[in-house]
């Protein structure tokens, strides 16, 4: 009777553990579907204005994985479907992810950007600068298309969560002032 | 008496040479308008790293002049405001850059009419969205200039977001995130946004 009992119990944990396993694995699913995809087109060319085909671009998520590869159309251009993967420090700010590019191409120097923002309708130039005999020809590193609204509000965001004070109005600038660097609050390492 | 006809005479020669002379300097200072100058086909930018407005410059780039202003909305304006404040960003980007085409500047042994940062307008080369540039191309044939057809650079600030920028209103420099405002909340028009920031000038066509 006792047995009975325990073996009872001993299948009700051994479903309940199925059941959890199984619905937290539905959660991970729903979180992954709701991570929407946007195209990001990535526009290739030369200082010189003149479009680089045949560029190939990879597209590197956060955590170093390869998320999408690609070669660039007679265009210079190169559309890849990039996931939302929310960027936590511009939560409060927009939906947006960011990813880092590597380009590389047939007579140019390769040309890694950072950040590169993934949002709706995201467009990324990338330029290459062409191999010059007799010169070290290294590759050169960019900065991703980040709007200025974004950067500022982005600055704005942590100049707040630090209770940073504006400095004294710039004559001429309409109540616009730059963070300063005083703090009225005890600054907190976040882990 | 001859005397005094002498000197008057001779006064009055000079005084007349001395218009003769300045007349030519008056053609010279002559006021652009949207009248007597036509819209530049080209605008020189000098480049600087990362779209700093402190870097060095790297190059001057000549692009055609709608692509430039096509290449700056997207950077000035967020591509996905509300489609009357991407107007009048877009004839106040333009206008702006009309003016600088005819006063450029040499610095640093560069001669160029804009530069690629805040210090004039943010482009990118290659940055343009197929929205954006579609509302330049709607704007193309309107100009924005007080009644005399001066070209005159229309000047924009930031402003603070989500906000109506009460402080820009008339203050003869436009808000962006004041566009955004009162085109989306207000749902005002671009020449009733346009009117808001800078009095005493029309919208027309050429």
């Amino acid at each position: 009777m006792f047995r009975k009992a325990w073996l009872k119990k001993f299948w009700h944990s051994i479903l309940f553990c199925v059941a959890v396993i199984f619905i937290a694995d539905m959660n991970v699913n729903v979180d992954a579907a709701a991570n929407r995809t946007v195209p990001i087109e990535f526009r290739v060319a030369t200082p010189d204005a003149k479009t680089v085909d045949g560029a190939r671009v990879i597209v590197v998520e956060q955590g170093g994985k390869v998320l999408a590869s690609g070669v660039t159309d007679k265009s210079g251009i190169w559309i890849a479907s990039i996931p939302i993967e929310q960027d936590l420090r511009f939560q409060d700010i927009r939906e947006m992810g960011t990813v880092t590019a590597i380009a590389a191409a047939n007579g140019y120097n390769e040309q890694v950007v950072f950040e590169v923002p993934v949002v709706q309708d995201g467009v990324q130039p990338i330029i290459l600068n062409p191999v010059q005999p007799n010169k070290r020809n290294e590759p050169t590193v960019a900065l991703g298309n980040l709007h200025r609204h974004d950067v500022m509000q982005f600055i704005n965001r942590y100049a707040k969560a630090l209770g940073l004070q504006k400095q004294s109005p710039i004559p001429g600038e309409k109540g616009y002032a730059p963070w300063n660097a005083d703090s009225n609050r005890q600054s907190q390492p976040q882990r | 008496m001859k005397t005094f006809v002498k000197i008057s005479t001779i006064t009055f020669v000079l005084a007349f040479a001395c218009i003769s002379i300045q007349s030519p300097q008056r053609a010279d200072a002559q006021i652009h308008t949207v009248y007597n100058t036509s819209m530049p086909s080209v605008i020189r930018v000098a480049i600087r790293p990362f779209n700093n407005p402190f870097g060095p410059i790297e190059y001057v780039q000549t692009v055609g002049f709608r692509e430039y202003c096509e290449d700056v909305l997207p950077n000035e304006w967020m591509p996905s405001w509300n489609t009357e404040s991407l107007r009048a960003g877009a004839i106040a980007i333009k206008m702006f850059a009309w003016y600088h085409t005819l006063h450029p500047v040499t610095t640093e042994g560069w001669t160029y009419d804009v530069d690629n940062t805040t210090n004039f307008q943010e482009y990118k080369y290659k940055s343009g969205r197929p929205r954006t540039d579609r509302v330049v191309r709607e704007t193309w044939n309107l100009v924005y200039a007080p009644p005399s057809g001066e070209i005159r650079p229309l000047n924009y600030r930031a402003g603070f977001p989500h906000s109506p920028n009460w402080q820009f209103v008339g203050a003869d420099l436009m808000a962006q995130w004041g566009s955004e405002y009162w085109s989306r909340i207000a749902r005002l028009t671009y020449p009733q946004v346009l009117r808001l920031y800078y009095p005493g000038h029309t919208l027309r066509g050429i």
